[in-house]
């Protein structure tokens, strides 16, 4: 795929008239989607896809394109030229656009993460003895994806990296369930095993009726999947720049000075993870750490080049969506063995479910518990809970309600899969807030 | 590619195999501001082999368009049908692949080709121009999408259907400003099965001018008060309610826990169909293929079964589920026409395609006379419900109070929640057909792997009764 991508890149660039220039970004993966109810097998679907995006540029006029791509090169030509020449087509009828991305050369990159893992044919026969008597609803992926960006003017960045990801839920007789997601690149049966075990522990714990909660407020430890699920938040009008600047944006208060958040608050985009390529769509390099929120005040939005000049900005390379790739939450001092003494009373909410916006301009957001979430009485768990809303701004939650956070962080793996399979994934603690408001 | 022979000449053994092609085109464009923004156009083009063997279904798809490239896709789904057969979860014949020959074309009247792109461009910057009443208005977009959808399948029982579609949708935006105040409007983003007149330039200015002076009504606008009121529903809020706590938990492979995992389950059970009062005597819902310009028209779903209409709830009864013939015949119970792919590259799930909520004889006006004290919603801008899909919590850009019978002040961030079934068994009054508009969504999302399905929803104007109403973050 890669002397594929670079030979069609070549190809195109020669291709070009007078001072015409193409940025070309593959999106590739070879994918085993494997779906799975009452641990059978619903559904398996294998995917050989690749999609190349143009960023075309001539005479201040930008036109984006996407085309299929595949492994026969001369089809990929063929479909390759046709759509430069629809490019300049739309571009003629365009007019001037005053904020038309640069296509720069600055620097390249070649990244190469192999993995180890069952055949696609393979994976029931590793899973199947293990989820024997279990209700197991969920989504084996595993595979290979590719990131790639090259652009005439001699760019060149490539990220391939093989991993899996076991998504997976498991259900009491009543339907109650807890959520093990296991994703790397080197499949250990002793770690799925471990999860498993700690899964099949939450599970007992749910076997006893739910306790009903009135609304109101209450104490609750989010442990990091549900942490992370707030963080996911913040891609959407939240760090954004151009959200801010279009005055739709949760940040505004913050950055206008209105709010504060806590000082244990440290938020981070921190790609010495290696989870996600530097590069975005454009073959621009993100710096490899940038700080978002320090200690609770704000240090950067994400600013992508066209926003840096509509809004006369230093750019930070940020994607042109300007969501968060490789967050980071910095860690705490709570001890993960101390969490449920230091609640005492409320609730552990593992996950969160469907969050929305219900007030954007003021941060807030309404949600769901779900999965294995409890009640918890003097340090101890007590019985689980019937499925909450909630409705809470992120100035409480992260700013004055917020008790601390857990001294380790976990990965939490992006499980996205609309159109392609997603990269990268949050580091997130779990924390604990005071007064959290749940409305029904 | 003649794929009829492609098919033929596959290289396996399968019990049945079909092959399904889908092209797609989609056009984006955006002004903001008085300039032209964002110009992008995607052609998504693949192939999907699917293969029946030993009962177990499995899929293989590619986007090489070679026959060498279907084949191997073919080889490599009847080794994953063989290797999973042993572990499948139900074992299904190809009676839930039906022979079917036809055609669907969508209407409309003029076509993509025939507007020039300047034209489009200079449409949407215009709009955005007639959107910026004042300047408090900080920031104003229009954006146009253009979808354009050839599917074609061709199966060993001698399957041969190809449909295309037409979809459009048109949004527009002014943010408005005042000091700390923010307030955004739209016009609620009709989605269609529509051509370019969609954006024939004098109706967007006439929207625009209005989306823009409702953006300035809300900075000076009340919070919306807090309480258990009665609450009217403009068709552009309705069709999100519809989708969220009718469609959804309607649809069979949800209540048979495929998708437990991801986007929930459902609190309906197999044995409420026929029993369960799912709402009012007023409300009647039903799976409707056939509304012209509605987005999820179509002849067939996308293994062959033929679409018709169907009642969902009659009267208020829950009659019939949302589900394809692979679930209706793991449930042994009736569904509808609705196994549906996003794409080449995902396989077929039950999703709604239009679900719509059938007019009555109040009219709008009557509706308002009738209400000592409520509150007029329209047009969705939050959504969340629970993964059973009891509990939600919405949200709408603009209401009005009603006050003994009028419509009075504007009010902003008027949000509201409950209860699926008590909220519907609230339902007071129906609208009539001078209420009744389309709309839909290109971007309702389910499945493992992800999927995005386009769905339609045609609706009145509704009142509901004792619902708990909340405005902004203080």
């Amino acid at each position: 795929m890669q002397d594929l991508f670079q030979a069609f890149s070549k190809s195109l660039f020669q291709n070009l008239q007078g001072d015409e220039v193409l940025s070309l970004a593959l999106t590739a993966e070879k994918s085993l989607f494997m779906r799975l109810n009452q641990a059978k097998v619903r559904q398996v679907t294998s995917v050989n896809q690749g999609v190349v995006t143009f960023t075309f540029i001539h005479n201040q006029r930008n036109v984006t394109y996407y085309i299929p791509f595949g492994s026969d090169q001369a089809t990929n030509l063929e479909i390759g030229l046709k759509a430069l020449d629809r490019c300049r087509e739309e571009a003629r009828q365009l007019p001037a656009d005053p904020f038309c991305p640069e296509i720069t050369c600055k620097a390249n990159s070649e990244e190469h993460h192999k993995g180890s893992f069952p055949g696609d044919t393979d994976w029931m026969d590793a899973l199947s003895p293990k989820l024997k008597g279990l209700d197991c609803a969920g989504l084996l992926t595993a595979g290979s994806v590719v990131r790639a960006n090259m652009n005439s003017l001699g760019q060149s960045h490539w990220f391939d990296s093989d991993s899996f990801c076991a998504d997976f839920s498991f259900y009491t007789p009543s339907q109650k369930a807890v959520k093990l997601v296991y994703a790397d690149k080197t499949w250990s049966p002793e770690i799925f095993g471990q999860k498993l075990d700690f899964a099949k522990e939450q599970l007992k714990h749910l076997e006893t009726p739910n306790k009903i909660l009135e609304p109101g407020r209450y104490r609750t430890y989010f442990a990091p999947d549900a942490t992370a699920g707030f963080l996911s938040m913040l891609s959407w009008n939240g760090v954004s720049a151009a959200s801010y600047h279009q005055g739709q944006s949760a940040f505004k208060p913050l950055k206008d000075g209105e709010e504060i958040l806590s000082p244990l608050f440290t938020l981070g985009e921190d790609f010495t993870q290696g989870t996600t390529p530097r590069f975005n769509s454009l073959g621009e390099l993100a710096p490899k750490a940038l700080p978002i929120v320090e200690k609770g005040t704000l240090k950067n939005l994400l600013i992508s080049t066209r926003s840096a000049k509509e809004y006369t900005l230093d750019g930070n390379y940020a994607e042109e969506g300007e969501g968060l790739r490789s967050p980071r939450i910095e860690v705490g001092t709570l001890r993960e063995a101390d969490v449920l003494q230091r609640l005492g009373t409320g609730l552990y909410v593992s996950n969160v479910h469907y969050l929305n916006w219900s007030d954007l301009n003021k941060g807030r957001i309404t949600g769901m518990t779900r999965y294995a979430c409890f009640w918890v009485e003097g340090g101890k768990i007590m019985s689980p809970i019937k499925d909450m809303r909630f409705d809470e701004t992120l100035y409480h939650f992260w700013g004055k309600g917020l008790l601390g956070l857990t001294d380790e962080a976990a990965l939490i793996p992006s499980t996205d899969s609309y159109d392609h399979r997603s990269v990268g994934g949050s580091f997130a603690p779990g924390m604990l807030v005071e007064d959290f408001s749940y409305t029904l | 590619m003649n794929l009829k022979q492609c098919l033929e000449a596959l290289p396996i053994q399968a019990d049945w195999v079909a092959i399904r092609e889908i092209r797609e085109e989609i056009t984006s464009r955006t002004a903001r501001n008085g300039r032209f923004d964002q110009n992008a156009v995607s052609v998504d083009h693949g192939y999907m082999v699917e293969v029946l063997i030993d009962g177990q279904f499995a899929y293989a798809c590619t986007n090489t368009h070679t026959e060498k490239a279907i084949k191997e896709a073919a080889k490599k789904a009847e080794s994953l049908a063989k290797a999973m057969a042993s572990y499948r979860l139900y074992p299904f014949t190809s009676s839930v692949r039906p022979m079917a020959k036809g055609s669907y074309t969508s209407p409309f009247k003029i076509s993509p080709a025939q507007v020039p792109v300047s034209e489009c461009v200079d449409a949407l910057v215009q709009t955005t121009k007639a959107l910026k009443v004042s300047d408090k208005i900080v920031n104003a977009a229009a954006h146009a999408l253009i979808i354009d959808r050839d599917s074609y399948m061709v199966s060993s029982n001698g399957s041969d259907i190809s449909q295309k579609s037409l979809m459009t949708e048109v949004t527009l935006t002014a943010t408005a400003q005042d000091g700390s105040e923010t307030q955004t409007r739209t016009n609620g983003a009709p989605f269609r099965q529509m051509g370019m007149e969609m954006f024939a330039k004098d109706d967007l200015l006439k929207t625009a001018e209005r989306v823009g002076r409702e953006a300035l009504d809300l900075l000076t606008a009340e919070n919306c008060p807090t309480g258990a009121f009665d609450l009217v529903l403009a068709p552009d809020q309705m069709y999100l309610q519809i989708h969220e706590s009718i469609g959804h938990p309607l649809e069979l492979d949800r209540i048979l826990g495929d998708e437990r995992n991801y986007a929930g389950w459902s609190f309906v059970k197999p044995s409420d169909f026929g029993r369960l009062q799912y709402g009012s005597p007023l409300l009647n819902v039903t799976f409707d293929p056939f509304v012209e310009g509605e987005a999820a028209c179509y002849a067939f779903d996308d293994v062959g079964n033929k679409a018709g209409l169907e009642y969902l709830i009659k009267d208020g009864l829950l009659v019939r589920g949302l589900g394809s013939l692979e679930s209706q015949e793991r449930l042994s119970m009736s569904g509808t026409s609705n196994a549906r792919v996003s794409s080449w590259n995902r396989p077929p799930i039950d999703r709604m395609a239009n679900i719509n909520l059938e007019p009555s004889t109040t009219s709008f006006e009557d509706m308002i006379a009738q209400i000592d004290d409520g509150i007029y919603m329209s047009t969705n801008r939050s959504w969340s419900i629970d993964d059973y899909r009891n509990k939600f919590q919405f949200g709408c850009e603009y209401a009005r109070r009603i006050e003994k019978g009028r419509l009075t002040a504007v009010l902003k961030n008027p949000n509201y929640r409950g209860v699926s079934v008590p909220f519907w068994k609230s339902l007071k009054a129906v609208g009539d057909r001078n209420s009744y508009e389309i709309f839909g969504s290109p971007n309702c999302g389910k499945g493992e792997p992800n999927q995005v399905i386009r769905v339609g929803h045609a609706m009145p104007t509704c009142w509901f009764q004792g619902v708990d109403v909340f405005g902004g973050a203080k």
